[in-house]
C-alpha cells in the first residue's frame, strides 16, 4: 500500500481535531459554570473550617484535650443534650403542624392556595430577629397573652410563657415551619389525586386511604423536612438566647460563650467541630432511610 | 371468579346535572344500563362523559338528580361504600406496594380472610394473564401489564359494576386494540355491567353493545353501535362517528319522491324526510359511494377526480361534482382496483338509503 498522500494528511488532521474540540469545550464550560461557588466553598467554607480544626487540636502540638473535655464533662454533655432534645422537640412540632397545612394547602383551590403559600413565604423571609422580639412582646410576664388572660380573670398569675422551654420552642418552630411545609407541599401537589380515588373505589374510607397511600408516599416530603429542621436547629442560636433561660442553653450559645466572655478559643472550636460532626451524622442517618430506599419514587 | 352467572347490576341514571360555576359540565343526564351490559359514554373532551362517570363512582356530588345501582339509591353513598370496580386511565397502581399487595388490597379493606386473600389475588393475576408479577413493583411492568394488574385489581372483590375511564387511553395503537378484543371477551364471560368512557369512536364501536355520544353535557344519541352510524340523528353524532360527507342545504318535492338541493344547486334524490321537519344536511358515507359503471344505483353523478390518497388498506378519493361540492370517496385496496388519474372523469353513484338528511 503506497504511504497516504499529503493532501490526504492535511485533510485528515483538522478533522480528527475538529471531532475532539466541541467535547473539550463542553467539559471547559462546564468548568467555567462550577468555578464560582467552587471558589466560595474554598474561601467561605472549606480554609475557615480547617483554621477552625487546627485551633481546636493544635496547643504547642497536637492534643485531644479540647474535646476530651467537651465530651466528659457532665456540664457540657448536658448542653449537648438539651442541644439534640429542643432539636428533636422542635422537629416533631414542625411535623405536627407543618403535615395538615402542606396537605391543606395542595388541596385548596387554586386562589386559596396562592394565599396559604403567601403567608407561609412572609413568614419565611422575615426576620429572625424581629420574629423573636415579636415573641417576646406577645409571650412575657407583661405581654399580650398574659395580659389579656388576667384581664378576662382566667388566671390570677401570670403565666410563665418564655425564658423556659416553652419559649424555646414556639421561637423555633416559628422560624422553621416554612422548612417542613415547603417540601411536604411539593410531594402534596405531586402525588397523583388518582391514587387516592382508587383507594377509595378499591373500598377504604377516608382515615384508611390516608393510612394506606397518602402517608406512606409522602414519606419523602416528611424526611427531607425533619431533615432540613433538624440540621438547622442543631445550630440555633438567637432564640435560645432572647426566648430561653440557662436552661435551654444550647451547643450554639455555648460557643458564643466559650468565645466572647471565657475567652477559650481552642475550646470553642472544638465544640463547633462537634456541631459540625452532629449535623453531618444527621443527614447520614438521612441518607441511609432515604437516599438508597428509593422503593417509593414518585410516579 | 366464576363467569356462569350473570352478575352485573342493573345502573340508573335520573336527570344528573353538575355545574363548575358558569359551566354546565353534565346537563340533566338519563341513562340506564341493563345488567351485563357494555354502554359506553363518547364524547369529546368536555362533553361532560367524566364527570358524568365521577358522579357514578361517588367522587363528584351532582347538583341535581339521581343514582341507583342495583336498585339501591346511592346518590349520597360515599364511594367507598359503592362496591364498583374502577380503572383509570393513568392505571393509579400504589407505586409504594408489590403487584399482589395492590390487588390485595380490596380484600383487605374488605377484612377477608389471608388465605382467600391469596387465592383470589392469584386467579384475578391469572385472569388477566400476569400471573407471575405478584411480587414485582408497578414501576417494573410495561404500560399494558400494569393496566391488567389495574383490571385484576379493580375485579378480584367481585363488583356488580365495572367503571373505566380511558382506560386504553396511554397505550400505542397495537396494543390498544389487542385490549379491547381481551377486555371485551373478559367482560362477557364475567357478564359485569361497565360502564367505558372514551373520546375515540372506533373505541366505542369496538367494545360496545350500547354507545352514548355526548356534547356539551347532554346526551345527544343512545343506541348500539350500528344504529349511531348507519341512522345519525344529528349532524354533530355523523361527524363524530366515523367519516361523512355533510353537504349543505334544503329538500325539497320533486316530481318523483324528493330531492336535497344543496346550496350550489345540486339536486339529489333523496328519501322522505324523516326526523327533523326541514333538514339542512345531507349525509352520505364515503364507502358507500360507488363508480357508476361497476352496477346500478339509485342516483349517479357526474364530477372530475380532484385527487387520490393511497392509505394502504384503503384509497381516498376526492370527487368534485359537477355544480360544486366535493365528497369523499373511500374504497378498500382490492387488487381489481383499477388506477384512475387525476383529472379524469369520474361517475359516482350510491343508493338512496345510505344518504341521509338531517
Amino acid at each position: 500500500m503506497p504511504p497516504p498522500s499529503e493532501a490526504f494528511l492535511a485533510a485528515a488532521a483538522p478533522r480528527r481535531r475538529r471531532s475532539t474540540t466541541p467535547a473539550r469545550r463542553r467539559a471547559l464550560g462546564y468548568a467555567l459554570l462550577i468555578l464560582p461557588v467552587l471558589l466560595a466553598t474554598l474561601v467561605l467554607f472549606v480554609y475557615p473550617i480547617g483554621q477552625i480544626l487546627t485551633t481546636s487540636v493544635v496547643d504547642r502540638g497536637l492534643t485531644l484535650a479540647n474535646y476530651r473535655r467537651a465530651l466528659g464533662d457532665p456540664i457540657y454533655l448536658r448542653v449537648l443534650w438539651i442541644t439534640v432534645k429542643i432539636s428533636l422537640l422542635t422537629t416533631l412540632v414542625c411535623l405536627l403542624l407543618g403535615y395538615p397545612m402542606a396537605y391543606l394547602m395542595a388541596e385548596a383551590p387554586p386562589r386559596v392556595r396562592g394565599t396559604l403559600v403567601a403567608v407561609v413565604a412572609i413568614s419565611f423571609f422575615m426576620s429572625l430577629l424581629v420574629k423573636n422580639y415579636a415573641w417576646t412582646v406577645l409571650l412575657q410576664e407583661t405581654g399580650v397573652i398574659n395580659t389579656l388572660l388576667r384581664r378576662a380573670h382566667i388566671i390570677e398569675l401570670p403565666l410563665p410563657l418564655m425564658y423556659n422551654l416553652f419559649g424555646v420552642l414556639v421561637g423555633m418552630v416559628h422560624m422553621l415551619l416554612p422548612f417542613v411545609i415547603l417540601p411536604l407541599f411539593s410531594v402534596f401537589a405531586g402525588m397523583d389525586r388518582t391514587l387516592r380515588h382508587a383507594s377509595r373505589t378499591l373500598g377504604a374510607g377516608g382515615l384508611r386511604t390516608f393510612w394506606h397511600v397518602t402517608l406512606p408516599l409522602s414519606l419523602p416530603g416528611v424526611g427531607a423536612g425533619a431533615l432540613l429542621v433538624l440540621i438547622v436547629s442543631l445550630g440555633f442560636f438567637i432564640t435560645p438566647a432572647l426566648l430561653g433561660s440557662p436552661r435551654e442553653m444550647m451547643l450554639a450559645n455555648l460557643i458564643d460563650n466559650q468565645v466572647r466572655q471565657v475567652i477559650n478559643w481552642p475550646f470553642a472550636s472544638a465544640l463547633a467541630m462537634l456541631l459540625l460532626a452532629f449535623t453531618l451524622l444527621t443527614y447520614l442517618v438521612y441518607y441511609r432511610i432515604f437516599g438508597t430506599e428509593r422503593l417509593w419514587e414518585q410516579v | 371468579m366464576g363467569g356462569d352467572t350473570a352478575r352485573g347490576a342493573h345502573v340508573r341514571l335520573e336527570g344528573l346535572a353538575k355545574s363548575y360555576g358558569q359551566v354546565r359540565a353534565v346537563d340533566g343526564v338519563s341513562l340506564a344500563v341493563g345488567p351485563g351490559e357494555f354502554v359506553t359514554l363518547l364524547g369529546p373532551s368536555g362533553s361532560g362523559k367524566t364527570t358524568t362517570l365521577m358522579i357514578l363512582a361517588g367522587f363528584v356530588d351532582p347538583d341535581a338528580g339521581e343514582v341507583f345501582i342495583a336498585g339501591a339509591r346511592v346518590t349520597a353513598t360515599p364511594a367507598h361504600r359503592r362496591a364498583l370496580g374502577m380503572v383509570f386511565q393513568h392505571y393509579a397502581l400504589f407505586p409504594h406496594m408489590t403487584v399482589f399487595d395492590n390487588v390485595a388490597y380490596p380484600l383487605r379493606m374488605r377484612h377477608t380472610p389471608r388465605a382467600l386473600i391469596r387465592d383470589r389475588v392469584h386467579a384475578a393475576l391469572g385472569l388477566v394473564r400476569l400471573p407471575e408479577t405478584a411480587a414485582r413493583y408497578p414501576r417494573q411492568l410495561s404500560g399494558g401489564q400494569q393496566q391488567r394488574i389495574a383490571l385484576a385489581r379493580a375485579l378480584v372483590y367481585e363488583p356488580q359494576l365495572l367503571l373505566m375511564d380511558e382506560p386504553l387511553g396511554a397505550l400505542d395503537r397495537k396494543l390498544r386494540e389487542e385490549m379491547q378484543v381481551e377486555l371485551r371477551s373478559l367482560q362477557q364471560s364475567l357478564g359485569i355491567t361497565t360502564l367505558y368512557v372514551t373520546h375515540d369512536q372506533e373505541e366505542a364501536m369496538a367494545l360496545s353493545d350500547r354507545v352514548v355520544v355526548m356534547r356539551d353535557g347532554h346526551i345527544e344519541q343512545d343506541g348500539p353501535p350500528a344504529d349511531l352510524y348507519e341512522r345519525p340523528r344529528t349532524r354533530f353524532v355523523a361527524d363524530f362517528i366515523g367519516a361523512s360527507n355533510c353537504l349543505e342545504g334544503k329538500v325539497e318535492p320533486a316530481s318523483a319522491g324528493w330531492e336535497f338541493v344543496t346550496s350550489e344547486g345540486l339536486r339529489l334524490p333523496v328519501d322522505a324526510p324523516s326526523a327533523p321537519a326541514d333538514p339542512r344536511h345531507f349525509v352520505l358515507r364515503p364507502e358507500r359511494i360507488r363508480w357508476a359503471d361497476d352496477g346500478p344505483t339509485d342516483v349517479a353523478v357526474n364530477g372530475v377526480l380532484a385527487s387520490v390518497t393511497y392509505l394502504g388498506e384503503r384509497i381516498r378519493y376526492r370527487v368534485q361534482l359537477e355544480g360544486g361540492p366535493t365528497l369523499i370517496v373511500t374504497h378498500p385496496n382490492l387488487p381489481t382496483r383499477r388506477p384512475i388519474a387525476v383529472g379524469a372523469i369520474v361517475r359516482v353513484g350510491w343508493n338512496r338509503a345510505d344518504a341521509t338528511t338531517l
